[in-house]
């Protein structure tokens, strides 16, 4: 399952930006160094709603999402893995819906809600889980996996086995915790909603 | 990576030989070719610009003839060419072997082979890519050198994706009447690695 | 179990700040704000092999926002041939030195004010270059015409390389040799004998996790902050290339998010430490996955080997010939050679064996560590042939084996002695995991089934140093300091678990300190499956010492002989005497929050094996044994491989916390799997072309077998603490072969090539028909 901007509310409407890196010879990710430029064009400010706390921040035009939350929000949960749509250790959940930060132009997420992983209560059904089922050895990719399994689990309470694979391919665990992960998703929707 | 192709020009290989005299067709049929020089018998220098999505692209290119035969069924040249984009941070480097032989009804063939390395971030671009714009840029080229014969602007055929140069086709055909001296069969050389140098640089920005 | 107890040796506790790892909460490296710093970006050679002949960086120094430009020939004026760094040898410069090894080379360095602006500047740098005649692959290297470098140049690190110093002409930087017996006369002589020529490439490790290295200058003294699984070597490294004393030089770490051999040795340390040291600024390296691609890689081998059975069906020759490219820089290389090449026979009784390993420069990015160093290169070539051997004998590939396979006491063809590897344990296991025993539908039509097992023998990193340093606190809770790395192994939850375990406490009171150099003592490195072993005694021994203090403070407080004294999870005992180890360390100094310190040390030994005959009586301190047992479904239409069932088995000594334990399994399973059927590096004449994550396949969730069984084989090792070794490389090693064996079962086609692509299976199949 692929990450998506938002398509409505949050984002203006505008031409593409580089979400569909999978079109191979469309995007051209490894040629570009689009990050926060000191003379790039300046943009101005946007406001970005994280984890509740709403934060003003200073972006450039090519300032990706990525780097809006790292280094002006300050979160870390949110991580570059691939920088090309291709690992998820970056993805975000902005209006519940994922989104690989690492190819989003934070401008953008003007006036966006996003959540990301340390937004999540301990008690979460999905992070409780996760811990218990001990869904973690570096632990660097799994906020990813825990917001994916947070934007599944919202829109389909009962997956199937299937379902979750669907849903989680297109996050790498290069530790290899995919049993762990897979058991822990599993446990969190019999949690959410018991048979 | 290896390339091998041929195609079909709906004129007269001697036709297209003599076409092959004329620096300023070539430099028509490159893209971007500003400049065309040959330095000395067996050396060539040339600058290819483009300008692509507001991007200004340069290269300078060398070339090198490695060997030359002139066979009645048909023209073998082999070079070394050698590109640079210093924006792009890539170099080329092709062995590359071209042959122009008479075909049926009045067209001749081209066909080429090229071993090509492709080195900085223009080499990351991976090999189905160049291998698919080649192939567009052999048909623009097939059009380009049709319309400079003075034919229909559609090209007899498309490219024989991957076909190696075989043996020339027919024997029979005489000699050209003027044997085309060896700078044309270079030119022609030039002709079909630089379209693809710089399809290739115009494809990498 | 008491609730204690869980936290000791053989305990499964949570891993060390499960939670914080859940929500993202660990600081890695790159989450450090580093406040004002020069961010580096480099530019990269564009020519696989080239003299430098003038590099132009007027164009980026006159860029806003650009500090500086630095090239190799800048760094070569301030610091010399100790710009050449490197574990085995010093062949490999921070940035290009006069010439080019291959493409992506870091040639010159820009500081400036940001990261974007650094790497726009290097757009802005051109190179001329004078070509020399480039060496793509093993065979251009062995044909001796074109050398990659002009002499080889051994580092003092390792004094056994020093003949090689000054040597000329030649690709092969290292060359071990095995001599067992007569292998050729009794392969000549053999009744059966199979052969093969095996491939495996080069692929890489991506930790998820990017490299990155803050280094800065304080009171004179060099300080970083890194990613790296050896900050020992790199502080060493380090105090050599600006040639400072240890005591000026300071490397600390975070928890890695995921290594497998990438983040060690010299990375980006010795660019960082070099620019930081001249410039006299903080520096901030980062790579960028494209990059992080070229920073190391895994040894592509190629192997020409047989293996022959006289016609009772013993093994009595075992030929290899290994080649390592290690392209451009030797790294770790010469090492892989000598102790991957020694188990190139496997793990069988076979009286005559040889073996000529060789490690090879090439134009390509440099290869080194990589979980399994080397050995699952050469664990695919032996368990292809011994599996193709029981076919031709018309045996049970598992019966074969097991008949084989050396037993405890036995001495490997390198000559030494086999203790704590449980080989035939680690087969039968998996084994009987995967159904071996039981009839099997073989499919019809499309679909075909196959079983298959193979077996893996690797040694230990030998000899290694580990040291420990440990504060008892007063209140009862304790700091350990020791410099293994945790990457995601779990060092940091284990090495607890064994300190607790000895002083009876529980193991969530102990902190261990992230190594430090300032702080944490000396630690050969955090690799090769050592730690649990070695650092692993060490702290055996730092807390059985800080026992001996506890018992000889209570034995005084009680005024009793200390042999009376025992140590309760609720504090000191002796007779009717009990206190707490609160109260006692109060009384003791008097003050609360007080420390009570003690350090031990923990060396392995070897002999280092003959130049002559490759043999040694104890050429490793111990032995890792695996197993690997695969039931597979073929699509023979498409070439797809279904893993139904994947068992994998190691033989750990004794499991520190088996949880842990069952996760390096399953991990290293899964990273085999993509060894197995898809993971390679692409090179085309020295380019890589696959150095994204769009391009270079990694397994995903949807990659994992149907079934995935971990197996924990215990048989302790007499002198590990608990019995305990390590397990980081152990399952990785036989899971191409076993797959491959699996593919050979289900349709007759053996396959020496990896990965074992689709097209590869159906193309086989074509070929067999
Ligand atoms: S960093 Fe965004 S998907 Fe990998
Ligand atoms: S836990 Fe290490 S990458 Fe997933």
């Amino acid at each position: 399952m692929r990450r998506h901007p938002p398509t409505s509310g949050t984002v203006t409407s505008g031409e593409r930006d580089a979400t569909q890196p999978q079109v191979r010879d469309q995007a051209e990710p490894s040629l570009s160094n689009a990050t926060n430029r000191v003379d790039s064009g300046e943009a101005g400010q946007i406001t970005l709603t994280v984890n509740g706390v709403t934060h003003h921040v200073d972006v450039a035009d090519d300032t990706l999402l990525l780097d809006a939350l790292r280094e002006a929000v300050g979160v870390t949960s949110v991580r570059e893995g691939c920088g090309v749509g291709a690992c998820g250790a970056c993805t975000v959940l902005t209006g519940g819906t994922s989104v690989s930060s690492c190819l989003a132009l934070a401008l953008r997420y003007d006036g966006a809600e996003i959540t990301t992983a340390e937004g999540l209560d301990e008690n979460d059904d999905v992070v409780s889980s996760f811990v218990e089922c001990g869904a973690a050895q570096c632990g660097y990719c799994i906020p990813g996996f825990v917001l994916m399994s947070a934007e599944l689990l919202a829109e389909n309470p009962r997956p199937s086995e299937q379902d979750i694979t669907d849903h989680l391919e297109g996050n790498i665990c290069r530790c290899g915790t995919y049993p762990e992960i897979r058991r822990a998703v599993a446990v969190a929707a019999e949690r959410r909603s018991p048979k | 990576m290896k390339l091998a192709s041929e195609f079909s020009v709906p004129a007269p290989a001697e036709k297209v030989f003599s076409l092959f005299f004329d620096p300023d067709t070539m430099r028509g049929c490159i893209p971007g070719c500003e400049e065309l020089v040959r330095e000395d018998e067996k050396n060539y220098r040339g600058r290819l610009v483009n300008e692509i999505a507001h991007v200004r692209f340069s290269a300078g290119f060398s070339a090198a003839i490695q060997s030359i035969s002139d066979e009645e069924s048909g023209k073998e040249v082999t070079a070394l060419l050698k590109g640079e984009d210093r924006r792009l941070g890539s170099s080329i480097k092709i062995d590359a072997r071209l042959a122009v032989r008479p075909d049926a009804d009045e067209s001749s063939v081209i066909a080429y082979e090229m071993d090509m390395a492709l080195w900085g971030k223009l080499g990351r671009l991976g090999e189905p890519i160049i291998r698919r714009r080649s192939r567009e840029v052999e048909l623009e080229f097939a059009k380009s050198l049709a319309a400079a014969c003075g034919v229909p602007v559609e090209p007899a055929q498309p490219a024989r994706a991957g076909a190696p140069a075989g043996p020339a086709a027919s024997a029979a055909a005489p000699a050209a009447a003027s044997p085309p001296v060896p700078k044309a069969v270079v030119a022609a050389a030039l002709v079909a690695v630089l379209a693809l140098l710089a399809a290739v640089l115009r494809r990498g920005r | 179990m008491r609730e204690i107890e869980q936290s000791w040796v053989g305990g499964s506790r949570p891993r060390f700040d499960t939670a914080g790892r859940v929500r993202g909460m660990i600081a890695h490296v790159g989450d450090q704000a580093v406040g004002a710093a020069a961010h580096v970006a480099v530019h990269r050679a564009t020519q696989p092999h080239a003299r430098i002949e003038a590099v132009h960086v007027d164009e980026a120094l006159a860029m806003p926002g650009v500090y500086g430009v630095v090239t190799g020939a800048d760094l070569y004026k301030q610091l010399g041939d100790r710009l050449l760094t490197g574990p085995a040898f010093a062949d490999q410069p921070a940035l290009a030195h006069e010439k080019v090894r291959y493409v992506g080379e870091p040639v010159a360095a820009v500081l400036a004010a940001d990261l974007a602006t650094a790497r726009a500047a290097t757009d802005a740098i051109w190179v001329d270059y004078e070509d020399l005649p480039p060496v793509y692959d093993l065979a251009d290297a062995l044909a001796g015409t074109a050398y990659v470098h002009d002499e080889l140049r051994p580092s003092s690190v390792f004094g056994d390389l020093k003949h090689l110093r000054g040597v000329r002409d030649t690709n092969v930087n290292y060359t071990y040799n095995l001599r067992t017996g007569d292998a050729e006369a009794a392969r000549d002589a053999g009744a059966h004998t199979v052969t093969g020529e095996f491939w495996a490439p080069p692929t890489h490790h991506v930790p998820i996790e990017l490299p990155c290295t803050i280094a800065w200058v304080d009171s004179g003294r060099l300080e970083m902050l890194t990613t790296t699984q050896t900050p020992s070597y790199v502080r060493q490294t380090i105090a050599d290339l600006l040639d400072l004393p240890l005591s000026r030089v300071r490397v600390t770490t975070r928890p890695l998010g995921g290594s497998f051999g990438a983040k060690m040795y010299d990375r980006l340390e010795p660019l960082a430490a070099a620019l930081a040291w001249t410039a006299g600024r903080r520096v901030r390296v980062t790579a960028t996955r494209e990059e992080a691609f070229l920073l190391t890689t895994r040894h592509g081998a190629a192997v020409s080997s047989s293996l022959t059975a006289d016609a009772e069906g013993n093994l009595v020759s075992s030929v290899a010939d290994v080649r390592y490219d290690t392209g451009a820089y030797a790294d770790v290389g010469p090492r892989i050679t000598a102790k991957s090449g020694m188990v190139a026979p496997g793990p069988y009784r076979i009286a005559n064996a040889r073996v000529l390993s060789r490690c090879v420069y090439t134009n390509k990015p440099s290869a080194g560590p990589f979980r399994g160093f080397g050995v699952p290169q050469v664990t695919w070539s032996h368990e292809s042939l011994i599996d193709e051997l029981a076919h031709e004998l018309g045996e049970d590939p598992y019966a074969f084996r097991r008949r084989h396979l050396l037993r405890e006491g036995d001495e490997a063809p390198m000559g030494t002695r086999m203790h704590s590897a449980d080989f035939v344990g680690c087969l039968d296991a998996v084994a009987n995991a995967i159904g071996w025993f039981d009839p099997l539908d073989r499919g019809t039509g499309r679909i075909r089934r196959g079983r298959g097992v193979a077996v893996g023998v690797k040694a230990v990193l030998t000899p290694t140093i580990a040291n420990a340093v440990l504060q008892l606190n007063q209140d009862n809770s304790a700091t350990l300091l020791i410099s293994t790395v945790d990457m995601g192994q779990g060092s940091d939850t284990i090495m607890a678990q064994i300190a607790a375990d000895v002083l009876r406490m529980d193991s969530r009171r102990i902190h261990v300190v992230r190594a430090d150099t300032d702080a944490t003592p000396y630690d050969t490195i955090t690799a090769g499956s050592r730690s649990t072993y070695h650092t692993g005694n060490a702290v055996r021994r730092v807390a059985e010492a800080m026992r001996d203090k506890l018992i000889g403070l209570a034995a005084e407080r009680f005024g009793v002989p200390a042999e009376e004294v025992s140590l309760t999870p609720d504090g000191p005992r002796a007779g009717s005497h009990e206190v707490t180890v609160a109260e006692l360390v109060h009384g003791h100094f008097g003050a609360r929050g007080a420390t009570l310190t003690t350090e031990a040390n923990y060396t392995s030994s070897w002999t280092p094996y003959d130049k002559e005959t490759g043999r040694s009586d104890k050429v490793t301190e111990h032995w890792f044994a695996g197993a690997v047992g695969a039931r597979i479904a073929v699509d023979t239409a498409t070439g797809r491989v279904r893993i139904e069932h994947l068992a994998v088995a190691g033989d750990v000594g004794r499991a520190i916390n088996p949880t842990l334990v069952e996760q390096q399994l399953s991990g290293a399973a899964i990273m085999g799997i993509g060894h197995a059927l898809f993971d390679q590096l692409v090179l085309d004449q020295g380019q890589l072309i696959n150095g994204t994550l769009l391009d270079y396949q990694l397994p995903s969730i949807r990659d994992l077998p149907d079934q995935l069984t971990p197996i924990v084989v215990e048989s302790p090792h007499d002198d590990g603490p608990f019995g305990a070794k390590g397990v980081g490389e152990t399952g990785i090693l036989g899971v191409a072969p076993a797959i491959a064996n699996a593919v050979r079962d289900a349709v007759g086609v053996r396959l020496t090539r990896l990965p074992l692509t689709p097209e590869s299976i159906t193309m086989a199949l074509e070929e067999n028909q």
